[in-house]
């Protein structure tokens, strides 16, 4: 089941923290953040979890897919 | 698009901050306050008659990171106006946070360089600045959050920047009503140009590597990533050579540029800042470099800043080489009790798995 995390308007290290409190048991995550750099701190954290991760959107809005390898 | 830095990328920006730093520092700026944004924001406000008692120059580093920043995230379409999330807290956090780095007397980024010119005050120091980074985190880790933010008209997100170009041309301009240290830490200062082109870099650097002596330490406790204290031990090297090279190391406690030894309040200081600076998601330069890419809740934490900065000058608050003041203690407390308010304020007991997921 993917789970849906809305961490718009957040700035870190909230988006990483509400990322972290749903990753433990997750398969597919999606994950809505609003910065360059919530996205690129939220992918070191999946991926040191063992994510995939795959961006899409763009200023204001970015759409992180996360996936368990 | 490149999701991630790599070590080597947060290296070479703390190398590059290291250089700008020690330039500074060859062409005048104060020893072991080449770069800093609390003494160069308390300088400011001086500069500007906002504080009467300490050294007053509008220093151009400032002007430059803030612009430096801007102009990258333009560059990169990472600018975007924000605002909204508690921004009268904010301002009240940016308050006490100045307030407790000129009790220590430098903001994280100086703590760095005193530590690299052998003062061990700073090392005494960064022990409360771990403390505070470390209290932070325990209410992160209870919910902490000082709420979301919103998009803002395209103004909001440059009238820093434009208030910057106008602090620029006071300076160039000097009118009667700019005053200027003609003796002391503010009197010593690298020439404009110089200056302003050093704080441009870093404000590009920083804003491209996120540097932030905040996260550094938060995110190597939070989610085990130290990729960022490889940044603070870059800029700490390359400053340490330069000092041992041209014979300005000088290992110890006593008569350090611009220190006291007051090992406790060193130590107090720093952990108000450590604190107030992890509840507000990044150190005084990181809110610099946010200001600069739009965030307007991080222009009035840097206004939080100035009024800290006039604040501790003018009813005495601020330490100097001789030491702390009694004010300086009892506004200590005082500060480090709103903090604490603020951070039970804003924590809600931490929501179970499902109910973080939106």
């Amino acid at each position: 089941m993917k789970i849906t995390v809305d961490a718009l308007g957040l700035s870190c290290p909230e988006p990483v923290l509400k990322l972290k409190k749903v990753i433990g048991g997750a398969k597919d995550i999606e994950l809505l953040v609003d910065s360059r750099s919530c996205v690129e701190n939220c992918t070191r954290f999946a991926e040191s979890k063992g994510f995939a991760v795959s961006v899409s959107g763009g200023r204001g809005q970015y759409v992180m897919t996360l996936k368990k390898k | 698009m490149k999701k991630t830095w790599s070590k080597w990328s947060v290296i070479i920006a703390g190398v590059i901050v290291g250089l700008v730093a020690v330039g500074l520092g060859h062409y005048g700026n104060p020893g072991n306050m080449q770069l800093c944004i609390a003494c160069f924001i308390r300088d400011t406000t001086g500069g500007l008659g906002l504080q009467t008692a300490g050294p007053q120059y509008i220093r151009p580093e400032l002007i430059g990171i803030l612009l430096g920043a801007f102009i990258i995230s333009i560059v990169r379409k990472e600018h975007a106006p924000k605002g909204g999330s508690s921004p009268l807290t904010r301002f009240i956090l940016g308050v006490c946070v100045m307030v407790g780095a000129l009790i220590f007397l430098g903001c994280p980024l100086r703590m760095v360089l005193r530590i690299a010119g052998g003062d061990l005050n700073a090392v005494v120091g960064l022990i409360g600045f771990v403390g505070g980074i470390l209290t932070g985190i325990v209410f992160l880790n209870k919910g902490f959050s000082l709420k979301r933010n919103y998009d803002q008209p395209a103004i909001e997100g440059v009238a820093f920047p434009a208030i910057n170009v106008l602090l620029l041309i006071l300076l160039v301009a000097a009118p009667a009503f700019i005053f200027f240290s003609e003796k002391g830490p503010g009197a010593m200062k690298a020439p404009i140009l110089i200056s302003l082109a050093g704080g441009l870099i870093v404000g590009a650097v920083a804003q491209r590597s996120r540097l932030c002596f905040v996260s550094g330490t938060r995110d190597a406790v939070l989610f085990k990533d130290f990729g960022m204290l490889l940044c603070y031990a870059a800029i700490c090297v390359v400053v340490l050579v330069a000092n041992l090279i041209s014979g300005k190391f000088k290992l110890g406690f006593a008569e350090q540029p611009i220190a006291h030894t007051e090992w406790l309040w060193n130590i107090l200081g720093l952990y108000l800042v450590g604190f107030g600076s992890t509840l507000l998601g990044g150190c005084p330069m990181r809110q610099m470099i946010l200001a600069g890419s739009g965030n307007s809740d991080s222009a009035i934490t840097v206004l939080g800043f100035v009024a800290g900065a006039a604040i501790s000058h003018n009813f005495g608050l601020a330490s100097s080489a001789a030491g702390t003041t009694a004010n300086g203690r009892v506004a200590f407390v005082i500060c480090v009790a709103v903090v604490f308010i603020i951070a039970f304020c804003n924590t809600k007991k931490s929501s179970s798995a499902k109910g973080a997921a939106a």
